[in-house]
């Protein structure tokens, strides 16, 4: 065979052709509307975030929980096609001392919606699910509403055995569908492999404000790549490691070993871990401030992607 | 089509660079992969990368054309290496003939080979091009191309000359 007959056969074979909805879905994402390429880049910049994987209907993950058990959130599309859909939207996980609040952001139309969930012992080692909705007054902050689009109800509790999944719908526009799927980890080891996985981790935080404590989360422990300092009716600071393309970072302080300080708008913060924070010796941290138009409440701590 | 789009100080249209090259992107993504889940998807992070950086014509290097390859070459080889073993690792064998044979023997010579060859002896670039792509010189690449014509007669059975 002479390289020539050798190149005509690799031409000549047939690729088998990709699916008549993918190059759908492709034609109408990519069209030149305007509103479309809004959402399209908005959703991308989620998308990036995210960390969107080949092949899995998985959006993004998030966990919660202490040392004895974690609540690993996985929130996933249906069908896979649609990650186009839904990756204008950014997740976040506050924990609270009882409550955890599950939110999501859809930027382009400033809504927030989700729920709130905790994990209770039972006997036998199942833990039970609960659920509620969303405590923020609608009527208060930069996202003008909360909604749950699908189901209008609250997901009744269910009993699970770690590992066990369930699921609660969030969303639905027609042609695909957005939920979360909730596992939980019960470990004897002190950290989650998920957790691992994040490069902020902090546990048994707690805040202090030029020296003054302002939180203690005893028994709690969050992960995520950036790590949301909420100061409702105020700001919200936002702290990562890597800012990505994210150009309105800047550099505010370091992380190393088990503490993280920041100097942000004349104040000095200071978050403690019981364990190692970030993977390095010595990290920078980029932090950004937003404006909380929450009612006044107490501070607490959250993650986002 | 030559889309001089890249000389330019416009945003390029990616729905029609789309409706230009989607189709070659998809072939050549599962030229590389073997897999239609796989090419599939890097043409689409590839635009989805595209849109979210959506760069001006003008800070694209070289021609679009070049540029989106370069792009999905990439999501390809993200993909492969999240998952090693790709569903269809197999090829789909629907010509049960020799360009079955050439195709799957493209599968077993090494990436940086079979690359090259797809490139050039496909697709069609210029050996510059493809070097600009591949980030390689254009006389690295041409001794590749010559090394993958080899491996993939090697890989038919097909006796190879010393001199080749």
């Amino acid at each position: 065979m002479t390289d020539l007959q050798l190149d005509q056969a690799l031409k000549a074979f047939t690729i088998p052709p990709p699916r008549p909805e993918w190059r759908h879905q492709m034609r109408t994402r990519l069209r030149p509307n305007p509103w479309m390429r809004r959402l399209a880049v908005a959703g991308l910049a989620a998308c990036a975030a995210l960390g969107a994987a080949f092949h899995d209907n998985k959006l993004s993950e998030l966990s919660f929980g202490d040392d004895h058990k974690r609540v690993v959130i996985t929130t996933r599309v249906d069908p896979v096609y649609s990650k186009f859909n839904w990756f204008r939207l950014a997740g976040s996980v506050t924990t609270g001392k009882d409550w955890t609040t599950r939110k999501l952001y859809d930027p382009s139309s400033e809504t927030a919606f989700g729920y709130e969930t905790r994990a209770l012992p039972l006997p036998g080692g199942r833990f039970r699910l609960e659920f509620q909705a969303l405590r923020e007054d609608p009527r208060q902050g930069r996202y003008k509403t909360y909604r749950w689009t699908s189901p209008d109800s609250i997901p009744s509790p269910v009993d699970i055995a770690p590992n066990e999944k369930t699921t609660v719908a969030l969303s639905h526009d027609g042609n695909s569908k957005l939920f979360d799927e909730l596992q939980i980890v019960s470990t004897t080891e002190p950290i989650s492999v998920s957790m691992r996985k994040e490069p902020l981790r902090i546990f048994n935080p707690r805040l202090f404000e030029d020296g003054k404590q302002i939180v203690d989360l005893k028994g709690s422990a969050l992960s995520g790549k950036a790590i949301m300092i909420l100061m409702p009716g105020e700001k919200n600071l936002i702290l990562r490691l890597d800012t990505g393309k994210k150009n309105d970072y800047l550099s505010v302080g370091w992380v190393e070993g088990n503490t993280l300080e920041i100097d942000i708008e004349d104040h000095h913060y200071r978050l403690e871990s019981s364990e190692k924070i970030g993977d390095g010796p010595r990290q920078q941290v980029f932090g950004l401030s937003k404006s909380n138009d929450e009612p006044k409440g107490p501070v607490n701590l959250g993650t986002r992607d | 089509m030559p889309l001089k789009q890249n000389v330019q100080n416009v945003k390029p249209d990616w729905s029609q660079l789309f409706e230009h090259h989607g189709d070659d992107l998809y072939r050549f993504a599962y030229r590389l992969s073997s897999s239609r889940e796989i090419a599939e998807d890097a043409v689409q992070e590839c635009f989805v990368s595209c849109l979210k950086s959506n760069p001006l014509a003008t800070q694209i290097r070289g021609e679009m054309r070049a540029y989106l390859f370069g792009a999905v070459r990439n999501q390809v080889y993200k993909a492969l290496k999240r998952n090693p073993q790709p569903p269809e690792a197999k090829p789909i064998l629907v010509q049960p003939d020799q360009t079955s044979e050439v195709f799957a023997a493209l599968q077993q010579i090494p990436e940086s080979s079979r690359e090259a060859i797809v490139l050039i002896c496909i697709e069609g670039f210029s050996y510059d091009e493809a070097a600009r792509m591949l980030d390689v010189e254009p006389s690295a690449l041409r001794v590749r191309v010559h090394r993958a014509r080899r491996q993939l007669k090697e890989a038919l059975g097909i006796e190879v000359n010393s001199n080749d």
